[in-house]
């Protein structure tokens, strides 16, 4: 299911791919309290990424960004990112790890597979609005990716 | 052509005349068909222009008048006319005004109306100037006529030619075949008189030539006449009579020779000289050659002759071919049927002239088998003599005082060293052949024989040197005298005594070396007795054995020497028997007494020898062996002990011969075989176990020798009395002698039974705890494997619900905080802390586990330098407490794992920062000690400190000293740092009192 969490803005839509809704609520809170720009799109599990993929394909515009979770339902983020970093085109999306889990195992193996930026969900609300702040205005407006 | 010109001429000549007359007869009817052909041509031209002639004028007429209907039926007519087969008026206007054909007429065009024979006709043109024009149709069997009318009218006109031909050729067929006939019949009639008169005769000439070629000399040709034929025939039938002459004179001188040849003493042969096959043989050769006449007229002379003699003759024969010899003889050997050898000589002479290509020869044999062993037997008689000269090296010899004459056997001529070829020398040139020194004493017994002296003396002299190795020469010599006394002749013989005189020398040059050696033997004493026991001779060994000098010893007696006593008598005693029974004492071992009293053991031997005055002289020889004994008696102590120790071995020993049988085993051995040794020695394996057992030793002993050192294995055997198995370690050690020849294989073998129990029970033992461990080892990677998905099942699920607490708390502080009493927002407060709490219990818990799970590497590690690093992330808070950092660590290298220590470093320093926090101002001291191969650091703060019956309990997980109000915390940073500690490889402990701050250090290998 995709929800657009209609924003004022006419930047590409940022995807989050996440299975908590508690979290999709709270990421999506985050990021408003900073007057987001960009509109945020979601992804409830992998399989459903994987879907959207598909959707791009065919003529969709794809987002500027990925948030991606880890542990997913069905198929598992690292997964989602295997699929995207090898496709020939969607590899240029910026994807951030935004996980609970600080793992080496996971550090490892996202980067492995060429994730940009591996970020850990704090627990204290404020500090995770002021990393959500940091992350769009790092992604969406510093820096430069080929469009 | 060929086979024409092979016909016999009495057949060939008639049948050419035939065919001659037959053309002619061909050639004479075709002119004569020519001829007619002419003729009638010549006829018809004639006719139809006479014709033409006549219609002419009458057409002419006709036209003029213009009545065409007499026009046609004039032309009409004219096809009455024989021959004409053609006629038609043309019209100027070209059409047909008249024809042979009622339907030709009206026509417009010729060309339309005219058949394949009048064609010709429509080219024909008539010339300005004439109004007739006749000619021959182009294929010659027509003529073809054009006849000018009036006003253009023309008549055209074909008169056949053929008709009148055959006519005129039917007429004259007669005289055609008479012409024929008549040169026909003349040609035969000659043919006829030809082959009889001429030719049959010529037939019967040349068969009585092929009757005389085939040797019918009797033949005779009688063929009449006088012509030329008849002449041949006649010198012919001359020519023949004389050649009967000849051959009958032939015959009978053949005949002759024949006889020659058969009768002959020797054996002759013609020889094919290319192929070497008989031709011809006569019966001596038949006989010599020992084959029938037929054998030989199909063998060749290499197959009789022996095969060594052919090479000889072979050679000869291509001298004779190529013409270098004109004949040759040479004695060879010839192979009968029946394989006995016969010698002949064989002379060969060609029958070819010189230059001329060789054809034949004749080998003429004569059998000297008799002569040839006479002259072998002859020989062999004469080398048998020389032989026997020479192996007793004496020469025969004669002289003849009145000739003068010499005569030497061959072996005389080699004792000179001269050619045996040479003649002898005369008496005068033979001093030059004796030794200069000698010469004197021959010339005088040679002007003795000169003169015919009848005693001579026999005098030994000499060869000279100039004529290689001097020989000493004993003669001899016979006077043979006549009835009145004078002398006939010497004869003598000549010995060469060379090696007798050289011996004899030799003998004395030995005797002084004997005696030189007899001396010096430095290990040998050697004295002389006489039969009273005075020394007679006494050599240096002697007086080095005995202590007394040479001519201290010389005449003394012997109990005055070396014996006292009673030895001396029974030496005395012993001297006596020797010389009775001629006996040889000895070698044995004697004690004899040194000059200065010390006994000495010697090998002796005593024998006596005669001596020059006939008493016999007694020969001691003694060797000094006292030094052996010595050793010896040394082996012998050395060989007990050893012996001793032999077989007081607990283990089993022997020595087998390389061939296997038991030379020799201790008790042990002799315990466990069930033989005492003396039964076992020449006893082999096989006679002692199973033949498998056996062989298993015998290839283990094989494996020593092989190897040429310790070869060991280890065998179950069982005791043969007792039936206990018991397993062997066996040592097979091959022994070799001083030569290095093997000697044997010595066996030590021990029980290694108890041991070998021993190793099973510990290798079953080892066996069950690896397995143990093998089980406890999975079990416990799968307990860990378990507490690694638990532990990130921790990190990701525990945490989100937190971050839902802390962030919905958060949400209602700040949207909702307005609408909330002091103690809600107190309780959200709270809420918010717990939160927190958890979470860093989650932490903490995670990093517990991690160092308890993961893979820890040990690599060196700069201590100083990670300190620094350390303080320096920690710069903000330490400046926030004020902390003083008192004391530098040096740059000190552990074996630690980079992340570990610094993990246990944050730890320690977080908690010193924590529990000084009152203290004014907090201060963390450093210090480092380095002892042997460890490392300790301590870290000391000047905090609370803690009771040290607490101190094991903060190193475990979740115990706090204090409450979480006073100091926060988890419980784990202790048990943390204690765990990567001990995974490291160091240890942690503290030293501390309440109130006195704490101190914590750290252990590290360096």
């Amino acid at each position: 299911m995709i929800a657009t969490h209609l924003q004022p803005s006419s930047g590409l839509p940022i995807l989050l791919v996440e299975d908590n809704p508690v979290d999709i609520d709270l990421t999506c809170r985050a990021f408003a309290r900073n007057r987001l720009a960009n509109p945020i799109s979601i992804a409830r599990d992998g399989e459903e990424a994987l879907g959207l993929m598909q959707r791009w394909e065919d003529g969709e515009l794809p987002p500027s960004l990925i948030l991606l979770d880890i542990k997913l339902p069905r198929v598992d983020g690292l997964e989602v990112l295997r699929h995207l970093k090898t496709h020939p085109v969607f590899r240029r999306i910026p994807v951030v790890v935004l996980t609970s889990s600080s793992e080496d195992r996971d550090l490892l193996d996202a980067y492995a597979l060429g994730v940009n930026s591996f970020i850990v969900k704090p627990i204290d609300f404020d500090r995770f609005v002021e990393t959500a702040s940091q992350i769009e205005r790092y992604w969406c407006e510093l820096n430069q990716h080929p469009s | 052509m060929r086979s024409i010109a092979a016909l016999p001429s009495r057949t060939l000549v008639p049948l050419l005349l035939v065919v001659f007359a037959l053309m002619l007869s061909v050639v004479n009817n075709q002119l004569q068909v020519r001829e007619y052909r002419s003729v009638v041509q010549d006829e018809q031209i004639h006719a139809l222009t006479e014709r033409l002639g006549v219609e002419q004028a009458m057409l002419d007429r006709l036209v003029a008048n213009g009545n065409q209907l007499q026009l046609r039926r004039v032309v009409a007519e004219l096809g009455l006319r024989p021959y004409l087969t053609h006629a038609y008026l043309i019209a100027p206007g070209g059409h047909v005004a008249g024809s042979l054909a009622r339907a030709d007429v009206g026509q417009d065009r010729i060309d339309r109306v005219v058949d394949a024979d009048g064609s010709a006709l429509l080219d024909l043109q008539v010339r300005p100037d004439q109004t007739l024009h006749i000619e021959r149709s182009p294929d010659g069997r027509a003529l073809l006529a054009v006849l000018s009318l009036q006003s253009g009218y023309r008549l055209l006109v074909r008169s056949d030619l053929e008709l009148p031909l055959a006519q005129r050729l039917h007429a004259s067929r007669l005289e055609l075949w008479r012409n024929a006939a008549t040169i026909l019949v003349s040609a035969l009639v000659l043919a006829l008189f030809l082959h009889v008169f001429w030719l049959r005769r010529a037939n019967r000439l040349s068969e009585a030539a092929r009757a005389i070629g085939r040797g019918h000399l009797d033949t005779r040709v009688d063929i009449g006449g006088r012509d030329e034929l008849a002449l041949v025939a006649n010198a012919f039938n001359d020519m023949a009579l004389r050649l009967q002459a000849q051959h009958a004179a032939l015959r009978d001188g053949e005949r002759r020779m024949r006889a020659m040849f058969e009768l002959a003493g020797v054996g002759v042969a013609r020889i094919d000289t290319l192929r070497g096959r008989f031709l011809d043989v006569n019966a001596k050769f038949c006989e010599i050659a020992g084959h029938g006449r037929h054998d030989l007229l199909a063998l060749d002379f290499m197959h009789i002759t022996h095969p060594d003699d052919l090479p000889a003759e072979l050679a000869q024969m291509d001298a004779l071919r190529s013409g270098g010899i004109r004949e040759f003889s040479m004695d060879k050997r010839l192979r009968q049927r029946d394989g006995r050898t016969v010698w002949v000589t064989l002379s060969v002479t060609p029958l070819w002239s010189a230059g001329e290509a060789p054809d034949f020869h004749i080998a003429v044999v004569q059998d000297i088998t008799d002569r040839y062993e006479a002259d072998q037997a002859l020989t062999l008689e004469r080398n048998r003599l020389r032989e026997a000269e020479r192996i007793a090296g004496l020469g025969s010899w004669e002289v003849h005082p009145v000739t003068g004459r010499v005569w030497w056997s061959a072996e005389m001529f080699v004792l000179f060293g001269l050619d045996v070829a040479a003649q002898p020398p005369m008496l005068d040139g033979f001093l030059d052949l004796v030794h200069p020194e000698d010469r004197a004493a021959v010339a005088s017994a040679l002007e003795q024989m000169k003169a015919g002296a009848s005693t001579l003396g026999a005098l030994a002299y000499r060869t000279s040197p100039a004529r290689g190795p001097v020989r000493h020469l004993q003669p001899s010599v016979q006077i043979v005298t006549d009835d009145e006394g004078r002398v006939l002749k010497y004869a003598g013989t000549l010995m060469d005594t060379t090696e007798a005189v050289c011996a004899e020398q030799a003998l004395r040059a030995s005797e002084e070396r004997l005696r030189a050696t007899l001396e010096c033997a430095p290990n040998v004493a050697v004295q002389w007795f006489d039969r009273d026991g005075r020394v007679l001779y006494w050599n240096h060994a002697s007086a080095t054995l005995y202590g007394w000098a040479i001519d201290e010893a010389i005449g003394r007696r012997i109990d005055d020497l070396v014996l006292a006593g009673s030895k001396a008598q029974a030496f005395m005693a012993r001297l006596e028997r020797i010389r009775r029974e001629n006996l040889r004492i000895g070698p044995e071992e004697l004690a004899v007494r040194h000059r200065d009293g010390t006994l000495r053991h010697i090998e002796s031997s005593t024998f006596c020898i005669p001596g020059s005055d006939g008493d016999p002289i007694f020969v001691c020889m003694g060797v000094d062996i006292t030094a052996r004994r010595r050793a010896e008696q040394a082996v012998e102590k050395e060989r007990t002990h050893l012996r001793t120790l032999f077989a007081a071995l607990p283990d089993m020993v022997w020595l087998k011969s390389p061939e296997g049988r038991f030379m020799s085993c201790n008790r042990m051995a002799e315990r466990v075989m069930g033989l005492r040794e003396s039964e076992l020695v020449g006893k082999t394996d096989y006679d002692l176990f199973p033949r498998e057992v056996a062989d298993s030793f015998r290839s283990h002993d094989e494996m020593a020798v092989r190897v040429g050192g310790r070869h060991i294995n280890d065998e179950w055997l069982t005791v043969r009395d007792t039936g206990e198995r018991m397993l062997m370690q066996t040592i097979k050690l091959p022994m070799r002698n001083e030569a290095g020849d093997l000697i044997g294989v010595l066996g030590i073998a021990r029980n290694i039974t108890p041991l070998h129990e021993t190793q099973e029970e510990l290798r079953a033992l080892n066996r069950e705890l690896e397995q143990r461990v093998s089980e406890r080892t999975r079990a416990l990677s799968d307990a860990m494997k378990e507490l690694e998905s638990f532990s990130y099942a921790v990190s990701h699920d525990l945490k989100a619900p937190l971050r839902g607490i802390d962030g919905y708390s958060r949400i209602l502080q700040e949207d909702y905080g307005d609408r909330l009493d002091d103690q809600a927002r107190r309780f959200l407060g709270n809420i918010r802390n717990g939160a927190a709490q958890m979470h860093a219990l989650i932490e903490d818990l995670l990093a517990y586990s991690r160092m308890e799970r993961r893979s820890l590497e040990s690599s060196r590690v700069d201590l100083g330098e990670l300190v620094k690093s350390v303080l320096a992330r920690r710069a903000d808070e330490l400046a926030a407490a004020s902390v003083q950092v008192i004391g530098e660590v040096p740059s000190l290298v552990v074996r630690a794992d980079r992340q570990g220590l610094d993990l246990v470093l944050r730890n320690l320093i977080d908690n010193a920062l924590k529990f000084s926090r009152d203290a004014r101002p907090p201060v963390i001291s450093l210090s480092t000690r380095v002892d042997g191969d460890r490392v300790t650091l301590s870290i000391r703060d000047n905090g609370i400190g803690f009771d040290m019956k607490y101190h094991e309990r903060i190193f475990e997980i979740f115990q706090r000293l204090h409450r979480s109000d006073e100091f926060a915390g988890t419980g784990v940073g202790l048990a943390l740092v204690r765990k990567a500690m001990q995974r490291m490889g160091g240890r942690v402990w503290a030293e501390s009192a309440p109130g006195e701050g704490a101190c914590f250090n750290l252990e590290l290998p360096a």
